[in-house]
């Protein structure tokens, strides 16, 4: 080997027998790709190489359905506010930024009757409401498509005493899934609950005004 | 020139005739320290703080440690932001940098005290802003949401003094502003007013906001 064709990642030696790397950049390493680098990115590891990317965590990933807008429950395509029945919620711009999340509209409605979710762990928010024909209560709590629990379950009413002594009016907590899991807000216990918004005629805002869940993903 | 005058990036052969050859030579590096990364800085690689630092971040959250009794000051007419002590010993408080929480006056809400606050001026961003909302009075009752400037963000909540089953008081919703913004709990709709907090509504009223990104 004689010494002008020693190169270092394609530089050549100097008159002095320096190898200078002073033109060359972190994506000129081997194993580096670099791809329209923006601030704040970072170089991280994507099973292959070495890439640009948002760092890990960085940006949080969430799931928000329902700020408080109004729509009639009828629209919502539900028959029913019973145990067993997802309650639906409104949204007409939902948030989704978790990746490989997806959301099930009703029909071509902004009602949301489920979402599914990738493997991970999730915090959960979430409170509901329903009108009543006479004191009563009505509980909720986030269950899976094989009835598996995925959350609290919570309550609302006047009677809500009736069910669950001391109980909390909010679904709040954490959940792991194994694997993709579709999951829907659904109604676990109702009493009074006044069923006819589910009609076009005597229907009302308020549940699309007063529900709402959000889901964030966690390390 | 013999071999063993061969140089990378100034840097000389070890013993074994090795050259390392270091993460400098690639990037600018300046002074790194303990759980930095290297990130692009829009203009070169640099090592520099870990950005995932953004993400998830408290940026205010006003709650009392004690309870204190203000029923006497005031009741709440429709349109009002909800005041809540931001000052004094008996406040617990994250209030960053970039965040601040304005004083009440008697413009937007029952009377002005800067030692309340009425809203939180926020920096342009995405945030997850949470209010558990309690009210004073056996009769009284209150319907409210998050607003920014931009109008209303959450869902609504509506509670009650003399049943506190009735309906949930958690209000929350997530804003995407470009620029700054002011944020508030208002008070949409009631039958019969509340008045400002007396001891135990106290232990229940809090608001908190959290940068998502």
């Amino acid at each position: 080997m004689s010494h002008n064709k020693l190169t270092v990642q394609n530089q050549a030696p100097d008159a002095a027998g320096n190898i200078s790397l002073s033109s060359l950049n972190i994506d000129d390493l081997n194993n580096v790709t670099i791809t329209s680098a923006a601030s704040n990115e970072v170089i991280k590891y994507d099973g292959a190489g070495w890439v640009n990317s948002t760092a890990p965590g960085a940006n949080v990933e969430y799931i928000r359905i329902g700020q408080g807008e109004s729509d009639l429950y009828s629209n919502s395509g539900a028959s029913n506010l019973n145990s067993g029945s997802a309650l639906r919620i409104y949204d007409t711009s939902p948030l989704n930024t978790i990746t490989g999340a997806t959301l099930t509209q009703y029909s071509t409605s902004d009602w949301y009757t489920s979402f599914s979710l990738p493997a991970g762990k999730y915090f959960v928010l979430s409170q509901f409401n329903v009108e009543f024909s006479a004191s009563g209560y009505i509980a909720a709590q986030l269950i899976n498509n094989s009835s598996q629990w995925r959350s609290i379950r919570a309550v609302v009413g006047d009677n809500a005493g009736n069910l669950l002594d001391g109980a909390s009016t909010s679904i709040t907590g954490l959940f792991e899934l194994s694997g993709s899991e579709t999951i829907e807000l659904q109604i676990t216990n109702a009493s009074n609950v006044d069923g006819t918004v589910t009609t076009p005629a005597t229907s009302t805002n308020f549940i699309a005004e007063n529900t709402f869940i959000y889901i964030q993903k966690v390390d | 020139m013999s071999h063993n005058k061969i140089t990378v990036d100034n840097l000389a052969p070890n013993s074994t005739g090795d050259v390392p050859v270091n993460l400098s030579s690639y990037i600018t590096e300046s002074s790194p320290s303990t759980n930095q990364v290297i990130k692009f800085d829009g203009a070169s690689w640099v090592n520099a703080a870990d950005p995932a630092g953004t993400g998830f971040k408290a940026k205010a959250s006003v709650y009392l440690n004690e309870t204190a009794s203000f029923a006497g000051s005031g009741s709440y007419s429709i349109g009002n932001y909800l005041m809540i002590q931001k000052a004094g010993s008996r406040v617990n408080k994250i209030e960053d940098t970039d965040i601040t929480l304005n004083a009440a006056t008697a413009t937007n809400t029952i009377k002005s005290n800067s030692n309340w606050l009425e809203s939180i001026d926020i920096p342009a961003g995405t945030f997850l802003c949470i209010c558990t909302l309690a009210i004073e009075g056996n009769s009284a009752d209150m319907r409210a949401r998050w607003e920014s400037d931009a109008g209303g963000f959450s869902n609504y909540v509506h509670v009650y003094g003399n049943n506190n089953t009735r309906s949930g008081s958690l209000v929350v919703g997530v804003l995407t502003t470009a620029t700054t913004n002011t944020v508030r709990i208002v008070v949409k709709d009631q039958s019969t007013a509340s008045t400002l907090p007396d001891n135990v509504p106290h232990r229940a009223l809090s608001v908190h906001v959290i940068k998502l990104s």
